[in-house]
């Protein structure tokens, strides 16, 4: 980088502090050294100018357990080695599985196609076939190309001379079987002088004389006998023609089948040829010759309802019912193809972002016929199980659980090792109407679910099925260390992310202060965050404020004035705080002495920042019988993690200072203006302080902040939050004036955790503010008083705090003494009278 | 093979078509073919049913019995329960009628008289321009081949006769069959007629050309005939004129419209049966 622009307005802290910090060294005065207080990432390290020249990144950075415990899952082929890959949401676990399931995949060779057709043998239960990829939609196409030439070969069969001859011949045999009967009839009546005429429903004997009918008076006239003897003549030509008719349904019915059995054979004849090319392009699949084999039987079985379609279709006025029957009869011969591979490159990866049951499991789709709701197996809807089936399917856990229907249906095809489609209805057990059971798909699949830790302990502690179906945990730290190459790496990540974006890329300078910002995340100098997508987010808003500088690429500036504009984005609550204590409404001091009190250090998580803020803790002392009154925890203020703080720094008063005699005073330790809730026991050296203040009646500077937990043997152990507690305590003195005297004391342990903000770590250097590492209370206690603590067995030392205590314990014993015999001899005196 | 242009104006159209209807198969097949026909060349339908008034007295003689068809049974007879089956049978057709043309979106009328079958067949044929009759099909049996009206129609109706089978339908190919005759003329008029208002292009004429001689004089009779219309002709001269000869013109499933001069069959019945019977198109026969 040359010009202007590549030179930072702002001096990157590692150009103040020359030296690499470790190891952190303390000045001979007890204070840290500026170096100590950040650790810097030195930009001349990196070999490149901007992000720009770095390659994208191959691996995950600062995952190794998580990447190798996601590699184990997805090799591991036994059932229920499925995956929970498990981290904060801030860590992108969702990218970085997809990321690495992708590059999985890439190697491997793309699973079957699947395809479900029509049962022959049940039609509500669709058969499904199993292909090679990319010959599932090659059989589709074959089968709908099969359908046409089926009609085209079935009407060229039926019209051809040689079936209508056949026919005709059937028809015909038929036809002059019962025309002759009753032509015979016809004649018989004749002779016997009967009419036979044919009415709108039947027939109609008459009599008749030389071919005429006979009237009425013609009939009067007839004698008795002509007249019985042609009654008996229609009597028993009625019974002939009756008998005749009733021959007809049966010889009709052997018509028929006469019909149907020539139209099979001819229906056999004509697509034999069809499929039998069909056949063989399918030979290698057995599967597949099965299946067409049902079809030609279908096809020769269902002949005649086929040939009365392509009637129908040669109709121009075919209603729509008719449309749809054909559409319906031919479909059965259609294929349904419900997976297809033949664009996948590699095994598939799936992420279902919308884990409903229809989306993971599939579903059956209907129609609406004639305001009726129909379906058959071409409307089998695949799910993200089918498109995984043969790789990976990735899923939000949290998402998952809050589809409980949908969470069991995984659950269950994860066990079966089959997907079988099912309603939600169907799925709540409460379906009563008939619908498709479309057969079970046999899965292989690896799912990988994503979501916070609490989640996968819940369900582990929770769910019984879950531990068994999900082994693999891989977990996602949302911390990593910060080594040398580690800042290689992260470097890397940054281009990344940047990359990724859309941003503009980012020069060293810049990527050391987002490197030095992600260990400030990391609430460690010594670590660095994993949790990239807040890393995105500066970087977005750090490409911004380059947009508005003009600037080719991120540089130093642009983050810091990202990071300044995110601090005041957040502040709002930060000032108020200030700006009370600054209005004095809330008491702090940042200079004198007092006795009994002291400026502890709370911090404050108010939505995505936190801030630290001064608050003023107070202890007195009194006549009594050895107990420590915690006043919050006796207004119910104070958590339990604040009251073990309280009891612990009693027993080690008590310990130290009344180990073989009872403590005769009355302490109580309070939160100064505090009206909401305490806890932590990050207060308790401050308290402590407090009370043996009070104790000694030695004043404590009011100068210096105090932050640090204490255990029975007066050590000082880390706490959280420390650079945000420095930090508060520092903007209050600076808005009032840095004397030279201010501070603030911190354990020890807590040394390699000091990410502080510019302005503290300039102020040090100027020695205008002080951070003092401490590892005991006696330590403390000297810094804060000026005084010795002194031996614990000389009480006459005069300017020591032990002297001072054990002096002012002895007062107390003795008063006490005093005060009971008093007691006692009042009780004695009363006694006789 | 000649093509002939005849541009001219037409005349004697064909305005009324009557369908002699008794709603049973091959009246069916008649009504559809009449209803194409009267779509193309726009005429008017006039549904004709006759209830037959012998059957209708014969129903109350004393000895007559009944059977039924449908369920085979037999029962007792008489003339009020006749009437009601005829009066039902002539709503079907007229229901069949009425839908037909509906969808055809022709004119139609429809008509019920009771009286002789064969007389009032005729007599409604004075008033019509050329009357459509079913033939036997396949499907109808226990009926003879040709029903005696249809026959007595077919020879005495004073205007031209469609006759069809059951389940035959009427397409746009024309042949004519000219043997020089007035008959033979008409015909040729008809078909010219039919063709020029359907806007066909598929019309022959088969002519008798025995006499090689008296071919010229033929060929400008047809063209002569055919003078007035605007359509074109292909001529076939045909040395012996046989009905193997009309139906090689035919093959069965190409289905069209064959017009025959009444003089052609000469005056036996049986030369009329074997055309009917060989042929599979319906026939137009022209007095």
């Amino acid at each position: 980088m040359t010009g202007d622009q590549s030179q930072p307005c702002v001096q990157p802290l590692s150009v103040i502090m020359k030296a690499p910090i470790k190891p952190r060294r303390i000045n001979p005065d007890g204070t840290l050294p500026p170096e100590a207080l950040y650790a810097a990432c030195d930009p001349n390290q990196f070999g490149f100018e901007t992000t720009d020249d770095l390659d994208d990144l191959d691996h995950i950075v600062g995952q190794d357990r998580a990447t190798a415990s996601l590699r184990f899952g997805l090799e591991m082929q036994a059932h229920g080695y499925n995956v929970f890959a498990l981290g904060p949401n801030e860590t992108d676990v969702d990218n970085l599985v997809l990321r690495l399931l992708r590059g999985k995949a890439e190697g491997d060779a793309p699973p079957s196609d699947w395809c479900y057709v029509f049962n022959f043998a049940a039609p509500h239960k669709p058969d499904v076939l199993v292909l090679p990829a990319g010959m599932g939609k090659q059989l589709q196409a074959d089968m709908e190309r099969f359908v046409d030439e089926l009609q085209t070969d079935l009407s060229a069969a039926f019209e051809s001379e040689e079936y209508q001859t056949r026919r005709q011949i059937i028809e015909a045999d038929f036809q002059k079987m019962h025309e002759e009967a009753v032509a015979d009839l016809k004649r018989q009546a004749q002779e016997k002088g009967v009419a036979l005429l044919h009415t709108p429903t039947g027939f109609l004997f008459a009599p008749a004389r030389e071919g005429e009918i006979l009237s009425a008076d013609e009939i009067k006239q007839l004698s008795d006998e002509d007249r019985t003897r042609m009654e008996a003549d229609v009597e028993s030509l009625q019974e002939a023609l009756l008998h005749i008719l009733r021959r007809v349904p049966t010889s009709k019915r052997k018509l028929r089948e006469r019909i149907r059995a020539l139209n099979q054979e001819v229906a056999q004849y004509a697509v034999h040829d069809l499929f039998s090319e069909l056949r063989t392009h399918y030979q290698q699949l057995e599967q597949v010759v099965a299946y067409l084999e049902t079809v030609e039987t279908d096809v020769v079985e269902r002949v005649g309802d086929l040939l009365k379609l392509s009637d129908a279709s040669q109709e121009d006025a075919g209603l729509p019912v008719q449309r749809g029957q054909k559409q319906q009869m031919l479909q059965r011969y259609t294929v349904n193809v419900l997976v297809d591979h033949s664009e996948t490159q590699g095994a598939p990866v799936v992420y279902e972002d919308h884990p409903t049951l229809p989306n993971l499991i599939g579903r059956v789709e209907y129609v609406s016929e004639m305001g009726n709701l129909v379906t058959d197996f071409t409307l089998i809807r695949s799910g993200a199980l089918h498109r995984a089936n043969g790789g990976y399917l990735l899923l939000d856990a949290r998402k998952m659980v809050l589809q409980p229907v949908a969470w069991e249906a995984l659950k269950r095809t994860l066990r079966a090792r089959e997907i079988r489609i099912q309603s939600l209805a169907q799925a709540m057990g409460f379906a009563g109407t008939v619908t498709l059971e479309p057969a079970p798909i046999p899965l292989d699949v690896k799912v990988v679910l994503y979501g916070e830790r609490l989640l996968y302990y819940l369900l582990t502690m929770y769910d019984p099925e879950f531990p068994e179906l999900f082994r693999v945990e891989a977990d996602f730290d949302d911390q990593m260390d910060r080594t040398e190459a580690m800042e290689q790496g992260y470097a890397r990540l940054v281009g990344a992310l940047a990359r990724q974006s859309g941003l503009r890329p980012l020069d060293r300078h810049a990527v050391a202060r987002v490197i030095e910002h992600s260990a400030r995340m990391a609430a460690d100098a010594e670590k660095l965050s994993a949790e990239t997508r807040q890393v995105g987010d500066l970087l977005c808003e750090a490409d911004y404020w380059a947009g508005q500088h003009a600037r080719p690429c991120i540089i130093l500036d642009d983050v810091e004035q990202a990071l300044q504009a995110r601090r005041r984005r957040s502040g709002r609550i930060r000032e108020r705080f200030q700006e009370s204590i600054l209005r004095g409404i809330q008491f702090i001091d940042t200079e004198g002495e007092a006795v009994g009190q002291i400026n502890g250090l709370a911090v404050l998580q108010i939505g995505q920042g936190s801030f630290g803020r001064p608050s003023r803790i107070t202890a007195r002392v009194r006549l009594g019988k050895g107990d420590v009154v915690d006043i919050e925890r006796e207004v119910d203020l104070g958590g339990p993690l604040h009251s073990k703080g309280v009891l612990i720094l009693s027993s080690f008063l008590a310990s130290r200072y009344a180990a073989d005699a009872p403590l005769s005073l009355s302490a109580s330790l309070v939160f100064e203006q505090s009206y909401g809730g305490v806890d932590g026991d990050s207060a308790s050296a401050a308290e402590l302080f407090a009370l043996l203040s009070a104790l000694s009646e030695a004043p404590l500077t009011q100068s210096m902040a105090v932050t640090g937990s204490v255990n029975q043997h007066g050590q000082v152990q880390p706490i959280g939050g420390v650079n945000e507690k420095i930090e508060g305590f520092f903007a209050i003195c600076r808005e009032r004036g840095l004397t030279g005297a201010q501070g603030v004391l911190i354990p020890a342990a807590n040394i390699p955790h000091l990410m502080l903000r510019r302005e503290v770590v300039e102020a040090v250097e100027q020695a205008l503010f002080h951070i003092y590492p401490i590892t005991t209370i006696d330590e403390g206690m000297e810094r804060l008083t000026g005084l010795p603590m002194g031996p614990l067995d000389d009480e006459a030392a005069e300017d020591t705090i032990n002297g001072r205590i054990l002096r002012r314990l002895r007062r107390f014993t003795e008063m006490r003494k005093a005060f009971l015999a008093k007691a006692d001899g009042q009780h004695h005196g009363a006694q006789p009278s | 093979m000649d093509n002939i242009m005849v541009p001219s104006p037409p005349k004697g159209l064909i305005e009324r078509i009557l369908v002699a209807l008794d709603a049973s198969a091959h009246s069916r097949a008649a009504l559809e073919a009449a209803v194409r026909l009267a779509a193309r060349i726009d005429a008017e339908l006039a549904g004709l049913f006759v209830e037959d008034e012998v059957l209708i007295r014969m129903a109350d003689l004393p000895f007559t019995r009944a059977v039924r068809r449908f369920p085979a049974v037999a029962e007792p007879s008489s003339g009020l329960d006749m009437e009601r089956q005829l009066e039902a049978q002539a709503r079907r057709a007229e229901r069949l009628l009425r839908r037909l043309a509906g969808e055809a979106g022709i004119a139609w009328s429809f008509r019920v008289v009771r009286g002789d079958v064969k007389a009032k067949l005729l007599a409604a044929s004075q008033e019509a321009d050329l009357i459509t009759l079913g033939r036997l099909g396949h499907s109808a049996h226990f009926l003879p081949r040709l029903g005696s009206i249809a026959r007595a129609v077919l020879l005495e109706a004073s205007c031209p006769v469609l006759m069809l089978h059951h389940g035959v339908r009427l397409h746009p190919s024309i042949v004519v069959l000219y043997d020089a005759t007035e008959a033979a003329d008409r015909a040729l008029h008809l078909a010219a007629q039919i063709a020029q208002r359907a806007e066909l292009q598929a019309l022959t004429i088969l002519f008798e050309a025995r006499d090689a001689r008296a071919e010229p004089a033929t060929r400008e009779r047809i063209a002569q005939g055919l003078r007035p219309y605007s359509v074109t002709a292909t001529l076939r001269p045909s040395h012996r004129f046989s009905f193997i000869q009309m139906a090689s013109l035919f093959p069965k499933g190409r289905d069209g419209l064959l017009i025959v001069p009444r003089s052609l069959l000469g005056d036996h019945q049986g030369r009329l049966e074997r055309l009917l019977t060989m042929m599979h198109c319906p026939v137009l026969l022209v007095r």
